[in-house]
């Protein structure tokens, strides 16, 4: 797929806890969701996101349980935790000062340097 | 707690975490090609086209498996593989670490099952330590009677507030009648709250009520499990049941569960119908107590509160109860002697899984040492340190597992054995032993210590795999190996600490087996004052109801032995029976203190002495003149005689082995000592005239001219044709005797000189290993040294001094260790196993010379060291 980005180490972890908090989802719907949210600009490869979501699962971020699917095939629905929630809000703002600072690094004018 | 959990799930529910990771994953493929089709695909390509997109699937799950902590039991599973895979490449190692390991184990689960059967579980009762045995003593006599007057036992119930429960019983050889042959069986008078008092109840039908303890309504009987089993196997239901004992009908009313038995080797129990009589004699004591203590009293408080008691009751009958005190001790410490040889043997197969574990330690240390190129390489693959560890570990659990195995298996057969080398008459008597089974948890503990000693055993390696430091672990390890066969120093002095232990060991075991060798060869060849050697010993209790006491039962005993007197083959018919003697009374002398010896008493038939071959000192012995109103007479011992007549004869002084009412009686011989089998010691006796006393029961014997058991069918005919209707019993030679009773010491020799055999061994191939691993080491040097011009004699000296140093380390540690172990041993089983010094010195020469003998095989290598091929090894 043409014009997608390379995600960035330590992004997916977020993208997923972003993608979790809008609801509980199975693996296949966390990644469509992704793709919605961030309307397919980043390219993930698709098996990458199950040991992310068994790491943040196992670091208690996610918690599971086994439900009945849109077509009713039995699946594992992930959603967050309190503490995935708290995780969520303290990695946002992270992500954002980073962005901010690096957006402003990158607006640096010549003169000023 | 989540880690935990997951860990959990990834030990034990790996299966169901793979299936749940492989259908998460289909279902998301899935969804992909369903999508895939939505957009336009074709089924087909729509799945292969999910498959690329996805990735690479097993290096996902890998992954995932990481995460979940399965990485953990892969390596496990991994290091269990390569263990197995490194031992099969190595049999020779293997098997002699399993066989070790084998010999230790099965030496300890032997010794652990007759502990928990005998030591531990011998009285099956519960709150065993509550039932306690009570019996009268006399302080001024002292005298330990075993038993006690019933006057007495009703006044210790009405008055003391110890005990729950306090029962009388008395054992009876019953004549059982009825079905054939008749036969003489152990049976018990017991008072009806006796199996309350055990807390054990029928297993069928019911015990005893207080009024069947009435003269009159007795005629109940309650029989063993195993008296059911071969005597009525047909009856459905035993009670109802019919049976004759000395001639009385008995109804049978309860089968007691197989585990009861009580008094030892009981099969059938009475009421205790006492007569009001009966029950108001102080004078007569024929009754043995047992109580149940009530919850949270002490035997002490128990002791303190009789002895009160005996006092007051002291007072108030002075003629019956002067001097009479009550001693009380727990029934559980009755197999006291039985349970000293059997911890004595369970600590001696101790020491041989300790020394198996010692060669154990030595061998994986040779065999770590060897490997220590693979450890290297392995380690500069990036394997750490505890990683290396972890795989040594997996190696001795699983070798450990497999010797565990094995040594339960010869733990089990060496069991089968010992059982079967336990004659019956032995088995009845010993508490506990007739139950020497498998345990289930005997088993899993011997299998726990199995692995616990194979984690033991490896430690020394780890230690030196510790030791080095991890940088220059690796370049040193990978040098070292280069130059072939090196070891540093440390493990050097591992290796010669762990023969040298070994060598203490087995001279530690040695010395014990020697001990106990001795001991049953003295029990053996000491001279018991008769000659066991062509006897034959029959036994009979004639029926009260056809003899009674005195005159008639006499009567029958002559008519039996002038039946057998005549009989083929037969030298010599003489009975002998005990009699008992309450007093020890010389007249005219002030009565003896209580440490001085007290004669047991036997009524003896004319020529007891002659087929006994006991020889007559002085005077003469019974004969026949010594009937019912001729004067009456005693034969003393001579320990005995001389005890009370030092500086004179006691012929023609008169003595009394009764109250006051008991007849004097005139001592006409001195008789040559008869000693105790087990201690060694001479036993005071006094000897009457059968027809002057005549006993309840008799062993007959009869000094025959050839094999004894040739005469024992023509005995019994006799003894038939004098009376049909009694039961005979106990027909052996007087030798079979003679190793019942010491079976129990040679089973234990025997125990202990396979235990200190496999000792030798073991030390044997340390020793032998220990100097082949220098002599290899020093190939080299070795060569050097012969180029240089040294002997080969001097090359076998120096690696001799060298196994003589390691052994005279572990030689003069384990003889410290066997002098006090000896002593112990010695004090704990009475004294009857001597502390002999030629023992210590020619067995810790012995084993010395033996060590370097297993040494001058390497040490005959080394010198025939060729110096061109060893330097050319460089």
């Amino acid at each position: 797929m043409p014009n997608q980005a390379e995600l960035l180490p330590g992004t997916l972890d977020l993208l997923i806890l972003k993608a979790v908090s809008l609801g509980p989802q199975h693996g296949y719907g966390i990644l469509l969701r992704i793709g919605q949210i961030s309307g397919n600009a980043l390219s993930i490869e698709q098996g990458a996101l199950y040991p992310a979501l068994y790491r943040l699962e196992r670091q208690d971020l996610l918690d599971t349980e086994w439900g009945t699917s849109e077509n009713n095939r039995r699946a594992k629905f992930y959603s967050l935790t309190p503490a995935g929630v708290k995780r969520l809000k303290e990695e946002t703002r992270s992500w954002n000062r980073t962005v901010m600072a690096v957006a402003t690094a990158l607006g640096a004018r010549p003169q000023e340097a | 707690m989540k880690p935990l959990r997951l860990l959990a799930s990834a030990l034990f529910r790996r299966a169901r975490m793979e299936r749940d990771m492989a259908e998460e994953l289909a279902l998301h493929m899935e969804y992909r090609a369903d999508d895939l089709v939505r957009s336009g695909c074709s089924p087909a390509e729509a799945r292969r086209r999910a498959r690329l997109e996805f990735g690479a699937m097993e290096g996902y799950k890998e992954r995932c498996r990481e995460v979940r902590g399965l990485a953990w039991f892969d390596e496990l599973r991994g290091n269990l593989r390569y263990a197995i895979r490194s031992l099969r490449a190595s049999p020779g190692y293997a098997s002699a670490v399993v066989l070790s390991l084998a010999i230790g184990i099965g030496a300890n689960l032997c010794s652990l099952i007759s502990v928990n059967s005998i030591v531990l579980h011998a009285f099956p009762y519960p709150h065993l330590n509550r039932i306690m045995m009570l019996w009268e003593t006399n302080t001024r006599q002292g005298v330990e009677s075993r038993q006690a007057a019933a006057a007495n036992i009703f006044d210790w119930k009405e008055d003391t507030h110890s005990f729950e429960v306090l029962s009388a019983y008395r054992s009876w050889d019953a004549l059982l009648t009825g079905g054939g042959e008749p036969e003489r069986v152990q049976a018990a008078r017991v008072s009806a709250d006796l199996f309350s008092a055990l807390g054990i109840s029928p297993a069928r039908g019911r015990g005893f009520t207080e009024r069947e303890c009435q003269p009159g309504s007795d005629a109940v009987v309650v029989v063993s499990h195993a008296f059911r089993k071969s005597h009525m196997p047909a009856a459905r239901e035993p009670a109802g049941e019919k049976i004759a004992l000395d001639g009385r009908g008995y109804t049978v009313i309860g089968v007691m569960p197989e585990e009861f038995d009580f008094p030892l080797a009981t099969e059938m129990w009475v009421p205790l119908a006492l007569s009001p009589e009966d029950k108001a004699r102080r004078d007569v004591a024929n009754l043995a107590v047992l109580g149940r203590l009530k919850a949270g009293v002490s035997a002490e408080r128990a002791r303190a509160e009789l002895a009160a008691l005996a006092a007051t009751l002291e007072k108030r009958y002075p003629r019956t109860n002067a001097g009479r005190g009550v001693e009380i001790w727990p029934l559980g410490s009755i197999n006291d002697i039985t349970d000293r040889f059997v911890l004595i043997l369970a600590f001696a197969a101790g020491f041989v899984l300790l020394l198996a574990c010692a060669n154990i330690g030595n061998l994986q240390l040779a065999r770590f040492t060897a490997r220590q190129k693979e450890m290297g390489l392995r380690a500069a693959l990036g394997a750490s340190r505890f990683r290396l560890v972890r795989q040594l570990l997996t190696e001795s659990l699983v070798i450990s597992a497999a010797g565990g195995v094995a040594g339960l298996w010869l733990g089990t057969w060496e069991l089968g054995l010992l059982k079967a080398a336990i004659p019956a008459e032995i088995l009845r008597w010993v508490g506990g032993l007739k139950h020497l089974q498998m345990d289930p948890g005997v088993l899993a503990f011997s299998f726990g210590l199995s692995l616990a000693a194979g984690a033991g055993c490896c430690l020394p390696s780890i230690y030196q795999l510790l030791r080095r430091r991890q940088g220059d672990g690796v370049s040193e390890a990978l040098k070292e190996a280069g130059r072939g066969y090196t070891s540093s120093r440390a493990g050097n002095r591992a290796r010669t600490a762990l023969v040298s232990t070994e060598v203490a060991l087995a001279l530690i075991l040695l010395v014990g087996a020697g001990l106990m060798v001795r001991t049953f060869d003295r029990m053996l060849t000491v001279n018991d004052g008769f000659d066991p050697r062509g006897l034959l010993t029959l036994e009979v209790t004639p029926s009260p109801n056809a003899y009674r006491e005195g005159t008639p039962k006499a009567q029958y005993y002559t008519r039996a032995l002038a039946e057998m007197g005549t009989l083929a083959g037969v030298e010599a018919a003489a009975a002998s029976g005990g009699i008992g003697a309450t007093k020890w009374e010389i007249e005219g002398r002030e009565a003896p203190a209580p440490a001085e010896p007290r004669p047991g008493a036997w009524a003896i038939t004319p020529k007891y002495f002659q087929a006994m071959r006991i020889p007559i000192v002085e005077g003469r012995p019974i004969a026949e003149q010594d009937g019912p109103d001729a004067p009456r007479v005693v034969v003393l011992s001579e320990t005995l005689a001389h005890h009370y007549w030092r500086n004179s004869s006691p012929l023609g002084q008169r003595i009394r082995l009764g109250g006051a009412d008991s007849p004097w009686l005139t001592v006409t011989g001195i008789c040559g000592d008869v000693r105790d089998w087990f201690f060694g010691d001479a036993e005071p006796m006094a000897y009457v005239s059968y027809r002057q006393e005549p006993p309840a029961a008799v062993r007959f014997v009869l000094r025959t001219v050839r094999d004894p058991m040739q005469s024992a069918g023509s005995a019994r005919l006799a003894l038939r044709r004098v009376d049909a209707n009694q039961a005979i019993y106990n027909v052996k030679t007087m030798e079979q005797h003679v190793a019942e009773q010491t079976s129990g010491v040679r089973t234990a020799a025997t125990v202990m000189s396979i235990d200190a055999g496999i000792a030798l061994l073991l030390a044997l191939m340390g020793s032998y290993s220990v100097a082949s691993f220098f002599v290899a080491q020093r190939t080299q040097e070795i060569g050097v040294r012969v180029a240089l011009g040294a002997s080969p004699r001097s090359i076998l000296r120096m690696v001799l001094l060298q196994t003589a140093r390691i052994s005279s380390l572990g030689l003069a540690a384990g003889l410290s260790v066997a002098l006090v172990l000896s002593a112990i041993m010695s004090r704990t089983l009475y004294n009857v196993v001597a502390m002999e010094p030629l023992t210590f010195v020619g067995l810790t020469a012995m084993l010395g010379a033996s060590a370097l003998l297993a040494a001058y095989v390497p040490a005959r290598r080394a010198a025939r060291v060729d110096p061109v091929i060893a330097l050319r090894g460089e």
